[in-house]
């Protein structure tokens, strides 16, 4: 079986599970775990910001960075393709009131104009709902792990200071942006104020995500991780997880963007393939299976068939996620799954017309 | 090493055993936010089959147990949850009530945590009218916790739940400590959970397990229950490895707690030998133990930081009293100790207080 559905699939190496099974514990809810706190301190120093949150999920980092510097009635601006906006349960809705003012850019990238444009998109009065917070992605999974390009998040940080609005950024991905880019994890933490990090992703680390920022705010999502209930006892040995992650995998990723390059080039011999997206900047290709008239999930069915695992991130695009369980052999093979069904296929519109 | 030597502050405060942390290191995992995940499915199933629920979902905290199963039930913003005054929900949930489930505490005065059918009939059995908040739900806590450690007698239970549901009231059992109550009373989980909609078990409290938590119930309330799960962030990657942990906890300490409810019971007894500490030995049911501090020169609070001088560690409900947890990491030795910092506290002078 060859899983590209996501990096989320990653499982923990027999390393990881040793470090973990020897981590010290205590009680996360009394803030008495070690492994949580070390693990919690080692990031402060990594992204240089005051306090930082372990939480269960990247999906709780984001609720939470959306609770703590929003008031019901606010509003945010995003972009609509955005994993807070485009795939998620209304969560920001739902807990922190707020209305969404999501924004639809063709490049996937939420720059200084579009804020600016969306804040005079409406009346402000007084008693209107009042822009709080901006929220972006990096690397965007929307857009095939697209980077957010660090001078726009620098002049996006400028205007928000101006502005007086939050700048949260979802780091689902960052590492992958990191080790991409090699601009270091401080520097893109000291253009936001809350900034979200996930271990389970290409990290490899079974769970965990930790919401960094201030001290005043990261006070706050404490409370509301209670209300979500986030408040857990013993994760120190998921902390050590991340912690063995962060000083063991993080830099392997560079092998993962240079798979995805590699299978976005394959793919682009096959000729009833697109790539949405053809520069492939970090470790997700998205297709496209646009000249053959044919229903995508039937597709993928097939290749499910086959052992090959991909995910239909929408009707028409199909993405594939490349991680540390991945290998080139295992990219050739799906290729030639791909080319098998894609041939059979055509010859079969062929045959029918 | 350890912050403290003995540590009774609560049952959640327990280090994963060796022979736990082995299993969970090798356990088989998957992606548990798709249903992937064979340990946590193992798991699940177990779970479904102690307490004769269709479905179950594995949660990372009996927090978000009550959480999602408030949120399920509520249907519209000031729905009431009937509880206690003692309830955990209540008293140490940030407000999640109204913060989270949007729910209006209905709450009763009863005795340990335990209330009765009469009480909860007057606002169950109330006239509904547009302008009236719709009772929509009791939720009871199954041992209790800052009710000290009570059983609720199962006629009592029968009686609440058959009135709540007589009225299209929901009912919730909060089981953190629940098999406590299995293991003091012989009556099984599934016999406590046939009269409850939904209804959780902890695995972090007597278990000794780091994280996690099952809420189960019917098939749609548990279809339902993703829904919520997902959007309050407790959708997870590879639970696989906390499930076994839970599964070890189920399979090799579940047989444990009788040890710990006679801990409790031996350390209580030590206790009442005490003028200055008011216990009554019948109210020790399970593990909790929580008494009262009649000391010229300590208040509960005092005496307690005097107990952490010594490395022992107890939790002061208020000026008065004192709660203390068994769980497995905790002898009969530490029990001696105990009784030995107790007796060497109560009988300091009050000067010895001043310089504290």
């Amino acid at each position: 079986m060859i899983d590209l559905r996501s990096d989320t699939v990653t499982q923990p190496c027999e390393n990881m599970r040793a470090y973990m099974a020897k981590a010290s514990v205590g009680d996360d809810a009394y803030g008495e775990d070690k492994s949580v706190n070390l693990l919690q301190d080692y990031c402060k120093d990594l992204f240089h910001v005051e306090d930082a949150l372990f939480v269960t999920s990247g999906m709780m980092a984001n609720r939470l960075a959306f609770l703590s510097q929003t008031s019901r009635g606010d509003e945010v601006i995003t972009e609509s393709s955005y994993h807070v906006n485009f795939f998620d349960s209304a969560p920001m809705a739902a807990f922190a009131g707020v209305v969404m003012n999501p924004c639809a850019m063709s490049d996937g990238i939420l720059r200084t104009e579009d804020v600016e444009k969306a804040l005079f998109s409406k009346q402000r009065y007084d008693y209107f709902a009042q822009p709080k917070l901006i929220s972006i992605e990096n690397s965007i999974n929307g857009w095939a792990g697209k980077i957010f390009p660090f001078e726009e998040l620098k002049s996006l940080y400028k205007l928000a200071q101006e502005r007086k609005l939050a700048l949260h950024l979802d780091g689902a991905r960052l590492f992958n942006a990191h080790i991409a880019t090699g601009i270091s994890l401080n520097e893109y933490a000291a253009r936001t104020h809350t900034v979200s990090v996930c271990f389970s992703k290409g990290l490899g680390a079974p769970y965990g995500s930790l919401l960094m920022g201030s001290e005043d705010v990261i006070n706050k999502a404490r409370k509301f991780r209670l209300w979500l209930g986030g408040g857990v006892h013993q994760a120190g040995m998921q902390a050590a997880g991340a912690y063995y992650a962060l000083q063991h995998n993080l830099q392997r990723l560079k092998e993962d963007h240079e798979l995805a390059q590699y299978f976005a080039q394959e793919l682009l011999q096959i000729p009833e393939i697109t790539l949405t997206d053809t520069a492939v900047e970090t470790n997700i290709v998205q297709f496209s299976l646009n000249s053959l008239n044919i229903d995508t999930d039937r597709f993928l069915e097939e290749c499910t068939q086959q052992g090959l695992y991909l995910f239909p991130w929408l009707p028409t695009v199909i993405r594939a996620v490349i991680h540390r369980h991945i290998t080139q052999e295992n990219l050739d093979q799906a290729i030639s799954t791909i080319k098998e069904i894609v041939l059979h296929k055509s010859k079969k519109l062929g045959l029918g017309r | 090493m350890k912050k403290y030597k003995i540590d009774l502050f609560s049952d959640t405060n327990t280090n994963p055993s060796p022979g736990m942390r082995k299993a969970m290191c090798e356990a088989e995992v998957g992606n548990e936010v798709a249903g992937e995940d064979p340990t946590v499915n193992k798991l699940l199933e177990r779970v479904c089959d102690l307490r004769g629920k269709e479905a179950a979902v594995f949660l990372p905290s009996g927090t978000m147990c009550n959480g999602i199963a408030y949120r399920v039930l509520c249907q519209r913003p000031g729905d009431l949850i009937i509880l206690d005054e003692t309830a955990h929900p209540l008293l140490k949930g940030a407000g999640l009530i109204a913060g989270l489930a949007q729910a209006e505490p209905y709450i009763i005065k009863g005795h340990r945590g335990i209330f009765t059918a009469r009480q909860i009939e007057p606002v169950v059995t109330a006239t509904k009218s547009y302008n009236l908040p719709v009772p929509r739900l009791v939720s009871i806590e199954q041992s209790t916790n800052f009710g000290g450690g009570a059983i609720w007698p199962l006629h009592t239970l029968k009686e609440v739940c058959s009135l709540a549901h007589k009225y299209n009231v929901f009912t919730h059992m909060d089981g953190a400590r629940l098999l406590n109550a299995v293991v003091e009373t012989n009556i099984s989980a599934a016999h406590y959970a046939q009269y409850f909609d939904s209804v959780w078990i902890d695995f972090s409290k007597s278990l000794g397990a780091p994280i996690g938590a099952v809420l189960a119930g019917s098939q749609s309330f548990i279809e339902e229950a993703w829904y919520y799960k997902f959007q309050q962030g407790g959708g997870l990657h590879q639970a696989g490895i906390l499930a076994a942990g839970c599964l070890y906890g189920l399979e090799h300490h579940f047989s444990k707690i009788s040890d710990i409810h006679f801990n409790t019971k031996k350390l209580a007894t030590l206790l009442s030998h005490f003028s200055f500490i008011d216990i009554n030995l019948n109210d020790v049911e399970t593990n909790v133990i929580i008494c009262t501090v009649q000391h010229p020169a300590h208040s509960a609070i005092s005496f307690a930081h005097a107990l952490l001088e010594r490395g022992i560690r107890v939790f002061a409900l208020d000026e008065r009293r004192l709660r203390m947890m068994m769980h497995l990491d905790i002898s009969l030795s530490d029990i001696q100790e105990v009784f030995i910092a107790f007796e060497e506290v109560g009988s300091e002078s009050c000067l010895t207080q001043v310089s504290l």
